[in-house]
């Protein structure tokens, strides 16, 4: 943290008033913890996530334990297909980069699992709810590591 | 005598874009002393402080709440802050509503204020802002927090056939509003047109659709009745206002974790409505309640909460915004503060205002040009993230 400037506040009603400009820049290390599996999944072009190994429910995203059973759970592979609940059109640009704005932003209900992903839909148009999509995997690293997938329209799943 | 905390004070700064004559703790101080003389009594007799403020990242402090309790003269009784996102200010309320209740004390000041505006640039704002989605799993996707309000709206415009015109009649209302409210941040004379041709941030949410980030600060003194008559020099001069009802609850912060039947709605907000409602006695909000301020963060979503807080028929928002039943001549007015949309929000501000301005008006104090007369009863609502926490405060004129 460092003082970059200091100067009187420049306001006619003001007598005292003065300002500090501040900078600060802040470096966090952060873990992915359980979830790490899912992550680096992505980069190796797999959707995966957890089940109770005693209820057999399943999760997305990824639980390490069954909130029911309090039992570490156990991972598998997704198809990587799923249904589009809703999708808008979003003009501004994304923090962590990896894609262009505006884009396409959908909640997808994934197959083989009882839960869904809010992901970016590639194209230019906005699907309808029932939609049917596919998981394409990009190449690229990317800043977020959740950003090596995005979904497709399938019109033919 | 009533069981009820009453409000006995309230005080609160102009919101504006860039406070530059005040720190936040300037501003938190001038709210909790006009609250004090509103009630005219002394902190002294105060049993308790609560602090609310969201965010370490904007005000640039981890602590503030023992800074703010010092120099308002309240060093030595016990303090507490609240965070809960956009809910904070009402949760603040409704802590100091549980310490009365449950007997731990008979005076609790509420005080809270933050610092949107300007503090940091445009973009770090944004940055700060998109903390509030899931840093893992929404964070990455989201352009801005625009992002998953307008995907809720987009599926109440496909369950009901909601419009981006309705809508709009919330941002012109709200901003048309504020123009009377000298408290406001930025009131404005605008037409639905200029809404619909403002620059898209999130289909169907253009810029005149989302709300203000301001500066600013308020407070609240509640207190039982018993201690008004012993400390409260203002009491008994003017319309008393009871503290009714309080209610909160949460949902999936994520919401692709929802109920795929509910997305077009704040569940959460049902159910907190439902839980103040019963403690308040209310069983026909739509007939019952006189006047709200609900938590506009984008135009739709104030359509979204005449559904869920029960003020129309689930579906038929976006016409009752419409057909001018919130406006100040309708028979619930809405925002009349301005909402988030005019008035602005400083986050730990935000719902102590909003309950300022609901007692404001059940005092009849408010002036002509804003009031609601013969208001008896009013509500309060606000959330977190998209709803992820809600929060809803029930006030009664008393006499």
């Amino acid at each position: 943290m460092r003082i970059v400037a200091q100067e009187p506040v420049k306001h006619d009603e003001l007598s005292n008033a003065s300002s500090l400009q501040y900078e600060m820049t802040l470096a966090y290390s952060r873990t992915l913890g359980s979830a790490s599996p899912f992550f680096e999944g992505l980069a190796g072009g797999v959707l995966r996530t957890t089940r109770c190994t005693r209820c057999s429910r399943t999760f997305f995203p990824p639980r390490r334990l069954c909130p029911d059973d309090h039992l570490e759970t156990t991972w598998y592979e997704l198809p990587g297909s799923g249904t589009v609940r809703v999708a808008t059109r979003v003009y501004g640009a994304a923090p962590f980069g990896g894609f262009e704005a505006p884009y396409t932003l959908g909640i997808i209900a994934l197959d083989g699992v009882d839960g869904a992903i809010t992901h970016r839909i590639l194209g230019d148009g906005v699907p309808e709810a029932g939609t049917r999509v596919a998981a394409t995997f990009i190449g690229d690293e990317q800043m977020h590591p959740l950003l090596r997938v995005a979904f497709e329209v399938r019109s033919a799943l | 005598m009533t069981a009820l905390p009453l409000i006995l004070g309230i005080g609160m700064t102009p919101f504006t874009g860039h406070r530059l004559d005040s720190n936040l703790t300037d501003m938190v101080v001038d709210a909790a002393v006009q609250a004090m003389r509103d009630a005219g009594a002394t902190t002294a007799h105060v049993d308790m402080g609560v602090a609310s403020y969201e965010s370490d990242h904007f005000n640039q402090s981890m602590s503030l709440g023992p800074v703010w309790n010092e120099a308002i003269g309240l060093t030595g009784k016990p303090l507490v802050r609240v965070e809960g996102g956009g809910a904070t200010g009402a949760l603040a309320l409704q802590t100091a509503r549980t310490a009365i209740m449950a007997g731990e004390a008979r005076a609790v000041l509420v005080f809270g204020g933050e610092t949107n505006g300007r503090s940091v640039d445009r973009a770090t704002a944004t940055e700060i802002l998109a903390l509030s989605a899931d840093l893992d799993w929404e964070t990455p996707l989201f352009g801005s927090f625009a992002a998953p309000y307008a995907l809720m709206m987009t599926e109440h415009m496909r369950c009901y056939g909601t419009t981006p015109d309705q809508f709009a009649h919330v941002a012109v209302k709200n901003r048309r509003e504020a123009l009377a409210n000298p408290m406001a941040h930025k009131g404005m004379t605008i037409s639905v047109d200029d809404v619909l041709t403002s620059k898209v941030l999130a289909a169907p949410y253009r810029l005149l659709d989302t709300s203000l980030l301001s500066d600013g600060a308020a407070a609240v003194l509640l207190a039982t009745e018993e201690w008004a008559v012993e400390h409260s020099t203002t009491y008994g001069q003017r319309p008393s206002v009871e503290y009714s009802g309080a209610g909160s609850a949460t949902d999936y912060p994520r919401l692709a974790d929802r109920d795929p039947r509910f997305l077009a709605h704040f569940s959460a907000k049902r159910t907190a409505a439902r839980r103040a409602y019963k403690m308040a006695g209310i069983t026909n909000p739509m007939s019952e309640i006189d006047i709200a301020e609900v938590y506009d963060s984008f135009s739709g979503a104030e359509v979204q909460a005449y559904e869920d807080l029960g003020f129309c028929d689930i579906g038929s928002g976006g016409t009752a915004a419409v057909d001018g039943r919130f406006d100040r001549e309708g028979s619930l007015p809405v925002n009349m503060s301005g909402g988030l949309l005019g008035r602005g929000s400083a986050v730990g501000a935000t719902g102590i205002a909003q309950a300022i301005e609901v007692v404001g008006q059940l005092r009849g104090e408010v002036g002509a040009a804003r009031e609601v007369r013969g208001a008896r009863l009013g509500i309060t609502d606000t959330h977190s993230g998209v709803g992820a926490i809600c929060a809803v405060n029930v006030f009664r004129r008393a006499a």
